[in-house]
C-alpha cells in the first residue's frame, strides 16, 4: 500500500519534471524578447539587464541554474519586466482570488445545470425537455466575452447595486461567477441529460417501473448514481479550466486571478513566470489525481494489491 | 407530497435571490462613496512593472510616481510650459543657461520625517547614472556634463559628472551646454530624488533588485504615500502629512485601477465606479457626445502617430518614393474616423507653446503621380509588393487598410499588410526587418527635442536607417544655443529637412479621448497629461 | 421469407435519419457551408474589405443585407469570408488533433504492454499542462516559420497576399490546436481499440496469420471509426470557441484577416452602441455550434449499440 502511494508520488514528480523541461524550451523558442518596448532600452542597459536575470547565459547553463533554484532554495523566480516582484508572490496573490471564483462557479454551474440535466432526461422529448437543452445550447454555443457583456449591461448597469467589474465589494462576485457558472452549467445540463438517458434506458429500471416504484424514487436512488457518473468526471477538468482559462471573464469583469497571469505572461515574454505557472497548474493536476487515486484504492480494496 | 424536483427548483431560484438581496444592501455607488471619502479612483491602463523612479519608463508607472514622488519642478495644474518650483524653492541659470543652481526648500521632508537634502539629489542622479543600475532611461539624464559617458562606462568616477552639492539644501547642476528649457526637463520623473538613506538600508546604491520600493519599505517626498499594492488590483495612496504643503491639498488619496480592457473600463465609469478612465473607444466616443458629452474630454497629446519607412530597402530609399507615398495620405479622412480628434500631422513635433513646426507646402496628387514616375515605376507598374507591418491593434489595421486603398487608388501601387504579435512586431521593427511599420512616439518633456533627437543615426529608437549629417549638425548647434528663440530656429531647420526627406510617413498628433466624473474639478487639459493631483477637489453632485 | 441482413452502418444510418434533429442540423451546416465556401463566388456578395467611412454602421438596407460595420464595410460578406476561416480552423484543426491522436491511440492499445504503457504515461503527463497557454506558446513559435512559408508560397506562385495569406496565417493555429488537442481522442482510441482487440474475430485474424497492420487496419480501426467520428463532431464546436478566444486576445486570427471569433469580439465590443454586429455573426456561429452538437449527439445515438433497444 505504502509503495503504491509512493510509486503514485514518484511518478508525480516525474511529470513535473517533465513540464519544467518541456516549459523551459519552449518558451525559449518564441520569436522576441522579454526586452521588447515601445521605446527601445539601450545596448549597455539592455545588457546589465540580461546578466542580472541571468538571460545573458547559455540555455544549459540556464536550465541548470533554475532547476538549481526550484529545488534548492524553493525559489520560482523573479518577474523579468517588474523589479523586485517574485513568481511565487504573483501566484500566492492571484490563485485565492481564481480558487473562490472555481468555487463559486462551480457551485452555481452544478446548482443549476445537474437538476436541469435530470428534468430533462426524465422529461425527455416534450417542451420542458427541448427548453432545458436549448437554454444549454445557447450557453455551449456562445462565447463567455459574449455572455460577460451581455450580462454585465443588462444586470450590471441597471442595478445600481451591483457593479460591472471589480472585486473588491461581495456583490462583484455574482457577475463573474454566474458567467461562468451558466456556461459550465451548460455542459453539466447536457452531460446530466445524457449520462441519465443512458441509464434509464437500462433493463434495471424497467424492473424498478415494472414493480410499481414511484418515478422520484427510480430517479433518485436507482438511476441517480450512475447517471451522474459523466457529468461528476466533468467537473475536474472545468475546474482546471477555470484556474488557467478564465483569461476572458477576468478581462471583462477585473478580476484580479491567475488565468490573466497565464495569457500575460506567454505575450510579455515573462520565462520565469510562465514557468512558475505551468509547474504550479501542473502541481495542482497531479496532487488532484493523487488524491483522486487514494480516494479510489481506499474505497475499493480490490486495487490496493495492483 | 412535494416532489424532490420542486424542491430542488426552489432551491435554485433561492441562492441568487439572496445573493441579490445581500447585494442591494448596498445603496451608494463607489464613486460616490469616494467622493465622500475623498478618494479619486482612477483608470490606470494595466499593472505598472514598479514604482522605483530610476527602474521604470512608461505613461502609467509616470501617473502614480507623480503622485508620490517631488521633483525639483513640478507641474503647473493649469498652465503646459509653466514651472513652479516643487521640492525646490527655485531653480536659476547663469548667464549661460548651462549652469542651474537649485535651492530646496528647508521644510521639504521624506514621509518617515527626514528632511530632503541636496545630497539625496545627488545620490539620485548618480544611481541612475551608474551602469551597473542598468536604468532604461538613463539618457534622460545625459543633459549633465559627464553623464552620458559615465553612464556608458567610459569614465568611472561620479565627479566628473556635473552634479555638485554646496550646502545640504543648495544643488549646483553643470549641464553640456546651455539649455534654456531646463526647467521643463526637470518636471520629468528621472529628475525626482529616491530617499538615500531608505536605498542605503535596504541595498547599495545601484543594487538591482533592491526592495526599498516594496510597500513596507518605500518612503517618498510626494504629496501621497503608498497605502497598499494589490498586485493587479489596485494601488492606492494616502496622504503624507510631511509633504511640506501637505496643508493644501484637498485629495485624501487616490486609488489605481489597472484596467486593461478599455470596454470594461468605459462600461465601469458608467456604472459609477471610476472618477476617470485612463482612455475611451471610438465607440463609447460617440456614444457619450450624444448621452453624455460633459463627461467626455478629448485634448491634445504630446505624441505622434506615423509609419515608418526602411530606408536601407529598396525602393524604399529613394526619397521621391517616401514623399509620394506621404504625399497621397489623406490625413483628414484617417484622423476623424479611424481616430477620434486627432490632428493632420504635417510635421514630427506638435505644435507646443512658442515652437511652432516648419509646414511645408502641400505635395499634389499630380505631382506625387509624376514623382513615382521619376522614380521609375509610373503609374505604379513594377513597384514591388511592400509589406505594412502591424502590431494586433484595431486601429493600426484599419490605418493600413486605408492605405492600401489610397496608394492603390491615386498611385496604382500595390501594399500587402502583415499583421505580427506585438512582441514579435516590435524585434522585427528593431531588426529592421520591415518594409513600413505603423508607429507612434510620445513625448517625455515640452520642448522639440524630445521628438527630434531619436532620428540621429545609431539613436535606438530611429529604426529607419535614416542618416543626414545636416540634420546631426543643426541638432550639435542647438545643444551650444543659449538663446530660446535661435534655438527653436535651429530646431525648426532640422526637422524641415526630416520632414522634406520623409524617413516616416506622418499621419496625425494624437488626442487623448477619456472620461471625467463630474464631481471632479481642477483637472485641466494639460499636453502632458502630467496633472498634479494635490490641486485636485472632488465635489459631491448636488 | 428471409429478412434481408442489415450492417452495423445501415442500422445506424437507419436510426440517424429519423433523428430529427440531426436531420435539421446537417440541414443547417450544409447551407451554411455553401453560404460560406459559394457564396462569395456569386457576384452579388460584395467585398468584405472595402472601407467605406461615409457608410459606417448602417441598418440592414437592400444594398447591405446585415448591414454595415463601423467602417462602412459590408457585414453580410465579412460574415460569410468570416465563416470560411471559423469553419476552416474548426474543421482542418481538429482534424489534426483527431489524426495525431487517432495512430498514436491506435498503436498504443495495440502494441499494449510496455510500449502501451509508456505511451499512455506520456499522455497522462502532458495532460497536466494548460491547454490555453500551451496553444498560445506553440502558435508564438510556429507563427515565424508560418510568415516565412507565407512568403515563399507568393513567391513561388504568384498568388496575392490576400488570398494566400489568410490560409497560410492559420498554420500555426492548426499545428498549435492539434500538438495539443490529441489527447483526449488518443486515451479514447486506445481504450476503444484495446476493447476491440480482445474480441473473437481479432483472435481468428491473429490465427489465420494476417499481419499485425493488416489487422490493425482492415479489422481493428473500422470498428473504432464510431467514437472517433462522434468525439471529431463534437470537438469541432469547442475548437471553434477556442478560436474566438484567441481572436479576443488578439492572436491566431489577425485583422485585417477576418473570423466570426473577430466579428463577434468586434461586436460585442460595441455592444452598447447597437446590437446588430454581435447578432449576425453570433448568429451564425451559435447556429453552426447549434448544430455541429445536435448532430454530434445523433451520430452518437446511432451508432451507439447501448441504444439498439429502442
Amino acid at each position: 500500500m505504502i509503495r503504491l502511494i509512493l510509486s503514485r508520488i514518484g511518478q508525480g514528480v516525474i511529470t513535473l519534471f517533465v513540464l519544467i523541461t518541456l516549459t523551459f524550451f519552449l518558451v525559449r523558442a518564441m520569436p522576441g524578447s522579454p526586452y521588447a518596448e515601445e521605446k527601445a532600452i539601450p545596448e549597455h542597459a539592455l545588457k546589465r539587464m540580461k546578466e542580472y536575470t541571468g538571460l545573458d547565459q547559455p540555455i544549459p547553463v540556464q536550465y541548470f541554474r533554475y532547476l538549481k533554484n526550484l529545488i534548492v532554495h524553493q525559489d520560482l523566480g523573479d518577474l523579468i519586466k517588474k523589479d523586485g516582484v517574485k513568481v511565487s508572490e504573483v501566484i500566492s496573490q492571484s490563485f485565492p482570488v481564481s480558487l473562490s471564483l472555481g468555487l463559486l462557479s462551480i457551485s452555481i454551474a452544478l446548482m443549476i445545470g445537474i437538476p436541469a440535466g435530470v428534468i430533462a432526461a426524465v422529461k425527455k422529448n416534450t417542451y420542458v425537455d427541448y427548453i432545458c437543452l436549448t437554454c444549454a445550447m445557447i450557453g455551449i454555443c456562445l462565447p463567455s466575452f459574449v455572455i460577460g457583456p451581455l450580462l454585465a449591461v443588462a444586470v450590471g448597469l441597471s442595478l445600481k447595486s451591483i457593479n460591472v467589474a471589480g472585486w473588491s465589494a461581495p456583490s462583484d462576485w455574482i457577475l463573474p461567477a454566474f458567467t461562468l457558472g451558466l456556461i459550465n452549467a451548460a455542459y453539466l445540463a447536457r452531460l446530466a441529460r445524457g449520462g441519465m438517458l443512458d441509464v434509464l434506458s437500462q433493463d434495471y429500471i424497467r424492473t424498478a417501473k415494472a414493480k410499481g416504484a414511484p418515478g422520484s424514487r427510480i430517479v433518485i436512488r436507482h438511476a441517480l448514481r450512475g447517471g451522474l457518473i459523466p457529468a461528476v468526471a466533468f467537473i475536474g477538468p472545468a475546474f482546471a479550466g477555470m484556474i488557467s482559462g478564465s483569461f476572458v471573464i477576468e478581462t471583462i469583469f477585473q478580476v484580479p486571478g491567475m488565468g490573466q497571469h497565464f495569457v500575460n505572461a506567454a505575450t510579455d515574454r515573462e520565462f520565469f513566470l510562465i514557468q512558475g505557472l505551468v509547474l504550479f497548474y501542473g502541481f495542482l493536476i497531479v496532487g488532484a489525481n493523487l488524491l483522486a487515486d487514494l480516494a479510489q484504492i481506499a474505497l475499493n480494496p480490490r486495487l490496493r494489491k495492483a | 407530497m412535494i416532489s424532490p424536483v420542486s424542491i430542488r427548483c426552489s432551491f435554485v431560484t433561492f441562492v441568487p435571490i439572496c445573493l441579490l438581496l445581500l447585494a442591494s444592501c448596498q445603496r451608494e455607488t463607489q464613486v460616490d462613496r469616494a467622493t465622500r471619502e475623498g478618494i479619486l479612483l482612477l483608470g490606470n491602463s494595466s499593472e505598472p512593472k514598479g514604482l522605483d523612479p530610476h527602474i521604470v519608463s512608461g505613461v502609467l508607472e509616470s501617473n502614480i510616481l507623480r503622485a508620490l514622488f517631488e521633483g525639483l519642478i513640478t507641474s503647473d495644474p493649469e498652465r503646459d510650459t509653466a514651472t513652479p518650483g516643487g521640492a525646490a524653492m527655485e531653480v536659476t541659470p547663469d548667464a549661460t543657461a548651462t549652469v542651474w543652481t537649485a535651492k530646496l526648500r528647508p521644510n521639504g521632508r521624506w514621509s518617515d520625517g527626514v528632511p530632503v537634502t541636496a545630497q539625496d539629489f545627488a545620490f539620485s542622479y548618480e544611481r541612475l547614472l551608474t551602469p551597473d543600475l542598468g536604468a532604461k532611461y538613463a539618457e534622460m539624464l545625459y543633459f549633465l556634463k559627464g553623464a552620458e559617458d559615465f553612464n556608458k562606462g567610459t569614465t568611472k568616477d561620479f565627479s566628473t559628472v556635473g552634479v555638485e552639492v554646496v550646502d545640504n539644501l543648495t544643488l549646483k547642476l553643470t549641464l553640456r551646454g546651455p539649455t534654456p528649457y531646463f526647467r521643463e526637463i526637470l518636471k520629468h520623473y528621472t529628475w525626482t530624488a529616491v530617499p538615500r538613506h531608505i536605498v542605503l538600508k535596504y541595498g547599495t546604491i545601484a543594487q538591482r533588485g533592491n526592495p526599498w520600493t516594496r510597500p513596507e519599505n518605500i518612503v517618498v517626498n510626494g504629496p501621497y504615500k503608498l497605502k497598499s499594492w494589490r498586485l493587479t488590483d489596485h494601488i492606492e495612496v494616502e496622504r503624507n502629512p510631511y509633504y511640506w504643503n501637505a496643508a493644501n491639498v484637498v485629495l485624501n488619496g487616490i486609488r489605481f485601477l489597472p484596467i486593461s480592457n478599455l470596454y470594461t473600463e468605459s462600461r465601469m465609469f458608467r456604472d459609477g465606479q471610476l472618477h476617470m478612465t485612463y482612455g475611451c473607444t471610438p465607440e463609447i466616443v460617440d456614444l457619450m457626445k450624444k448621452e453624455n458629452p460633459k463627461e467626455l474630454r478629448q485634448e491634445l497629446y504630446v505624441g505622434t502617430s506615423f509609419f515608418r519607412c526602411n530606408t536601407t530597402r529598396k525602393p524604399l530609399e529613394d526619397i521621391r518614393i517616401r514623399k509620394a507615398l506621404s504625399a497621397v495620405i489623406d490625413r483628414k479622412a484617417i484622423c476623424e474616423s479611424i481616430f477620434r480628434g486627432y490632428t493632420p500631422a504635417y510635421a514630427m513635433t506638435p505644435p507646443m507653446g512658442d515652437y511652432q513646426p516648419p509646414h511645408p507646402p502641400e505635395i499634389s496628387i499630380e505631382k506625387a503621380q509624376s514623382l513615382l514616375a521619376e522614380a521609375g515605376f509610373p503609374g505604379g507598374k513594377g513597384f514591388p509588393r511592400l509589406k505594412i507591418l502591424i502590431a494586433s491593434r484595431e486601429t493600426a489595421a484599419t490605418q493600413a487598410q486605408a492605405l492600401q486603398a489610397m496608394w492603390r487608388d491615386q498611385l496604382g501601387v500595390e501594399v500587402e499588410i502583415e499583421n505580427k504579435e506585438w512582441n514579435a512586431y516590435i524585434t522585427a521593427m528593431q531588426e529592421l526587418d520591415y518594409d513600413i511599420a505603423s508607429a507612434g512616439w510620445v513625448g517625455d518633456y515640452l520642448d522639440p527635442l524630445t521628438f527630434l533627437e531619436m532620428w540621429t543615426p545609431g539613436n535606438g529608437n530611429n529604426l529607419t536607417g535614416w542618416d543626414s549629417p545636416a540634420y546631426v549638425k543643426l541638432l550639435k548647434q542647438s545643444f551650444q544655443e543659449a538663446d530660446p528663440s535661435r534655438r527653436f530656429d535651429l530646431l525648426r531647420q532640422a526637422e524641415s529637412i526630416f520632414v522634406d526627406e520623409t524617413p516616416v510617413l506622418l499621419v496625425g498628433w494624437q488626442a487623448r479621448d477619456y472620461l471625467v466624473h463630474p464631481s471632479v474639478e481642477g483637472w485641466n487639459p494639460l499636453l502632458l497629461a502630467n496633472n498634479p493631483y494635490q490641486f485636485i477637489r472632488l465635489v459631491p453632485e448636488r | 421469407m428471409i429478412d434481408k441482413g442489415s450492417s452495423l452502418w445501415a442500422d445506424a444510418w437507419h436510426r440517424l435519419a429519423h433523428n430529427r434533429a440531426a436531420i435539421a442540423s446537417l440541414g443547417v451546416l450544409i447551407v451554411i457551408l455553401l453560404l460560406c465556401f459559394i457564396g462569395p463566388l456569386m457576384p452579388f456578395v460584395k467585398s468584405p474589405t472595402a472601407i467605406n467611412m461615409a457608410n459606417a454602421n448602417t441598418a440592414p438596407s437592400a444594398v447591405h443585407w446585415f448591414g454595415t460595420d463601423q467602417l462602412g464595410r459590408d457585414l453580410f460578406a465579412r460574415v460569410l469570408y468570416g465563416g470560411q476561416v471559423s469553419l476552416l480552423v474548426g474543421v482542418v484543426a481538429t482534424g489534426v488533433a483527431v489524426l495525431i491522436g487517432v495512430i498514436y491511440g491506435a498503436v498504443a492499445g495495440y502494441a499494449g504492454g510496455k510500449i502501451d504503457d509508456l505511451m499512455m504515461r506520456f499522455v497522462d503527463i502532458l495532460f497536466a499542462l494548460p491547454f490555453l497557454v500551451l496553444v498560445i506558446l506553440f502558435s508564438l513559435v510556429v507563427d515565424e516559420p508560418a510568415a516565412d512559408f507565407t512568403d515563399w508560397v507568393i513567391h513561388i506562385t504568384g498568388i496575392g497576399r490576400d488570398h494566400v495569406a489568410p490560409i497560410t496565417t492559420l498554420i500555426p493555429l492548426f499545428i498549435a490546436i492539434g500538438a495539443i488537442g490529441w489527447l483526449t481522442i488518443a486515451r479514447i482510441v486506445r481504450a476503444q481499440v484495446m476493447s476491440v482487440k480482445k474480441q473473437e474475430f481479432v483472435e481468428a485474424a491473429v490465427s489465420l496469420g494476417l499481419s499485425r497492420t493488416r489487422i490493425l487496419f482492415r479489422h481493428i480501426l473500422p470498428n473504432v471509426i464510431g467514437p472517433v467520428i462522434i468525439y471529431t463532431t463534437l470537438a469541432v464546436p469547442g475548437i471553434m470557441l477556442l478560436e474566438s478566444v484567441l481572436s479576443f486576445l488578439g492572436l491566431g486570427v489577425k485583422p485585417p484577416n477576418s473570423s466570426w471569433g473577430i466579428l463577434i469580439k468586434e461586436g460585442a465590443d460595441r455592444m452598447e452602441a447597437g446590437g446588430l454586429l454581435l447578432f449576425f455573426p453570433s448568429l451564425f456561429f451559435a447556429s453552426t455550434l447549434f448544430a455541429l452538437n445536435f448532430l454530434g449527439d445523433g451520430l452518437r445515438d446511432a451508432l451507439d449499440p447501448k441504444s439498439a433497444n429502442d
